[in-house]
């Protein structure tokens, strides 16, 4: 049991008292930044990234892991009592846990919150513990035309599954291309997108377009509307814990949730979106309440936040192994291992045993602290709920500049952060998905490279990408997800037409 | 149009704005010229780099050229979408959005921002986070001049300090510089 031993010594890391300290920090920071409203995971990470500027790696991604647990749960707070998630992943948890919250049941809302996503947690992290290193061992075999193909079906995936118009989703892919082609061209060293300047060069930084459009844009939104908001925040009363009806009725959920959110979430369909609109319908198809959908189910709480936290060990598998980002919230931890020149992918196994193992250690860590610090603290954190939200908004524009500022001290660099905000802001007015605009500056530039190294080595030749069977396996699943959702219920009713029946 | 105090003293005060009918679809009908706009910029520049660089698929400008296409391809299907057959579910969500939204705190805001990022470096980091700050909590409809002005110097302070002294992260001092 090699995998056992490696986790062992990942523990004996992550372990000592200065990391313990590490992570209960970042869980408590992560907490703070992610009760406030609008703000989820990717954007506390992209906020706080400039903390662990001083830290040595190990206790840099301990310190993250906490970051992301803790953000999650404030994020599941904000939904609940609030109904603003910050992310798409808490979308779903909003739908059951608001009006639970507005019927009195704030507290078990999100004690199942919080243990569900301790249990999907620790099921997903399992699962990321086998199943990496083996993904590890197959990447080692994959070829230029099957990362391609991989980040094919992940655009198409994004924008399909994700959002509900092709067209606004292709829109927002193609400028988050376009984005990420900004800069220097690496092979010939050819300026492109530059317009001249020089501060452009290099290229932008993907830290900035996720401070842009979720920190400028979701201020921009929020303060835009404030002078017609309706106050809908709810009083929290009464208990915490579960009772045991509620018990019996989430630990189903919690298990389903936990397992849909590791799948879908180590597939490249960027994050916890699918898993956790899946788990939320999936739960009400299969619970004996459904009358109480849409009125504060309990089980609707339980899948989707156990779902929203599963998919993050998810993530990390292509993230590790194939060194691909599928999400913001990936493409911010890339960001931070390459501060510390770390290059995820399939030698990481091999060149770094103990960074990943202790990085994998210390998502156990950063969840069981979750559940130890936090849901005690309820209360109190609740309380920044109280802070007026015309001084919230202004904070968060100024934490992003100071966030982009930190990165470079560039003002091109926050220039850049308002343009993006301020189109952020149209985007999510005229609804346009922003996940396939950050996943495809993200991938853009790592689909070109494996795009022109495929052709070099064929020599210009297309054919390769149809002949290796894993590419055309790859190309064929993203050819049914772009095609499926519009031809199935089509084809369906015509079954159903022709079945006397039906 | 606005009425001609739009800054509401509390939370609910302002009333709201009589919406013109098909204001949302005229943000979308803009909004697919602006993004067209923007499709052909790229899809110019992408077959400038074609020109110098080669149009080879190994090419720096082909992989520009293809975002390019893309974009204008959907620009124009987007466009179409808003005008000759609109999406009516998106015309009504953008109809309500335009209701919600009290436009010149928006574009206050934004040139703020512009502001404020101009004025960092030679204002310094306290002094222009702070004004920064209680200007944005005043544009948004914060009435507690003092409170907002104590809570924007702590904040400013604290953050410059924990930066500089704490993360190693330089900010700029601006005209605190002899006192810093």
């Amino acid at each position: 049991m090699d995998v056992l031993a490696d986790l062992l010594g990942g523990f004996a890391n992550a372990l000592e008292p200065q990391y313990l300290l590490y992570a209960a920090i970042g869980v408590t920071i992560g907490t703070l930044v992610g009760v406030l409203p609008g703000i989820g995971p990717a954007l506390a990470l992209a906020l706080l990234l400039p903390l662990t500027y001083g830290f040595d790696p190990t206790g840099a991604l301990i310190i993250f892991a906490g970051i992301y647990y803790g953000s999650l749960y404030g994020g599941a707070i904000t939904s609940i009592l609030l109904n603003t998630p910050g992310e798409a992943g808490s979308v779903a948890t909003a739908i059951e846990g608001y009006p639970m919250a507005k019927a009195g049941r704030a507290g078990p809302a999100l004690a199942t919150a919080v243990m569900g996503s301790f249990s999907a947690g620790i099921i997903s992290t399992l699962g990321l513990t086998f199943l990496a290193p083996l993904v590890a061992n197959l990447a080692r075999n994959f070829q230029a035309t099957d990362y391609f193909a991989l980040m094919v079906l992940a655009f198409v995936s994004v924008t399909a599954l994700v959002g509900t118009s092709v067209i606004r989703g292709m829109i927002s892919l193609f400028a988050g291309l376009f984005v990420g082609l900004v800069g220097l061209d690496f092979l010939t060293g050819q300026q492109r997108f530059t317009f001249g300047s020089a501060q452009l060069l290099g290229g932008i930084d993907i830290i900035i377009v996720v401070i842009g459009l979720f920190a400028i844009g979701e201020a921009l939104y929020g303060l835009a509307r404030l002078q017609y908001a309706k106050e809908q925040a709810v009083e929290f009363a009464g208990r915490i814990w579960l009772n045991r009806e509620e018990r019996s009725r989430v630990w189903k959920p919690w298990i389903r949730g936990g397992l849909l959110g590791f799948f879908f979430g180590s597939m490249p369909t960027g994050g916890s979106e699918v898993p956790t609109f899946l788990s939320y319908n999936v739960e009400k198809r299969l619970s004996k309440h459904k009358g109480e959908f849409g009125k504060g189910a309990i089980e609707g709480v339980a899948g989707p936040e156990a779902a929203n936290n599963a998919s993050f060990s998810g993530v990390l598998v292509p993230l590790l192994t194939l060194g691909i980002p599928t999400s913001a919230t990936a493409a911010i931890i890339l960001s931070a291992f390459q501060i510390y020149n770390i290059q995820p992918g399939p030698q990481l196994f091999e060149d770094s045993p103990d960074l990943v193992w202790t990085l994998i250690a210390s998502l156990f860590i950063g969840n069981i602290m979750l559940l130890a610090i936090n849901l005690p603290l309820v209360k109190l954190w609740i309380r920044i709920l109280a802070i007026p939200k015309t001084l919230l908004y202004t904070g968060i524009l100024v934490f992003g500049i100071l966030g982009v500022y930190s990165l470079s001290g560039s003002i091109t660099d926050l220039l850049l952060v308002c343009a993006i905000g301020a189109a952020g802001f149209f985007m999510r007015i005229y609804d346009f998905p922003v996940a396939p605009a950050v996943l495809g500056a993200i991938l853009g530039p790592m689909m070109e490279t494996q795009l022109r190294r495929a052709l070099s080595i064929s020599q210009n030749d297309f054919s390769v990408f149809f002949t290796r069977p894993l590419t055309v396996g790859l190309l064929l699943v993203a050819l049914a997800v772009l095609v499926l959702p519009a031809v199935l219920p089509r084809l369906l009713r015509r079954v159903k037409r022709t079945d006397p029946v039906g | 149009m606005s009425l001609p105090d739009s800054g509401p003293s509390g939370a609910h005060a302002l009333v709201r704005q009589e919406t013109r009918p098909g204001a949302g679809m005229l943000g979308l009908r803009i909004a697919a010229v602006v993004i067209l706009l923007g499709a052909a910029v790229v899809l110019i520049d992408a077959i400038r780099i074609s020109i110098s660089g080669g149009f080879g698929p190994q090419q720096p400008g082909f992989f520009p050229l293809i975002v390019g296409i893309g974009l204008v391809g959907f620009g124009v299907a987007f466009l179409v979408r808003s005008t000759l057959k609109p999406d009516r579910a998106l015309v009504e969500q953008a109809d309500e959005e335009h209701r919600d939204t009290h436009w010149r705190t928006l574009w206050t805001v934004v040139v703020a921002l512009l502001v404020y990022v101009a004025v960092l470096d030679p204002l310094g980091y306290i002094i222009a986070t702070s004004i920064f700050f209680v200007g944005i909590a005043r544009v948004a409809g914060s009435r507690r001049l003092i409170r907002d002005v104590i809570i924007a110097v702590l904040f400013s302070a604290a953050v410059y300090f924990g930066f500089t002294e704490l993360l190693g992260v330089r900010l700029p001092d601006g005209l605190l510089e002899t006192v810093l």
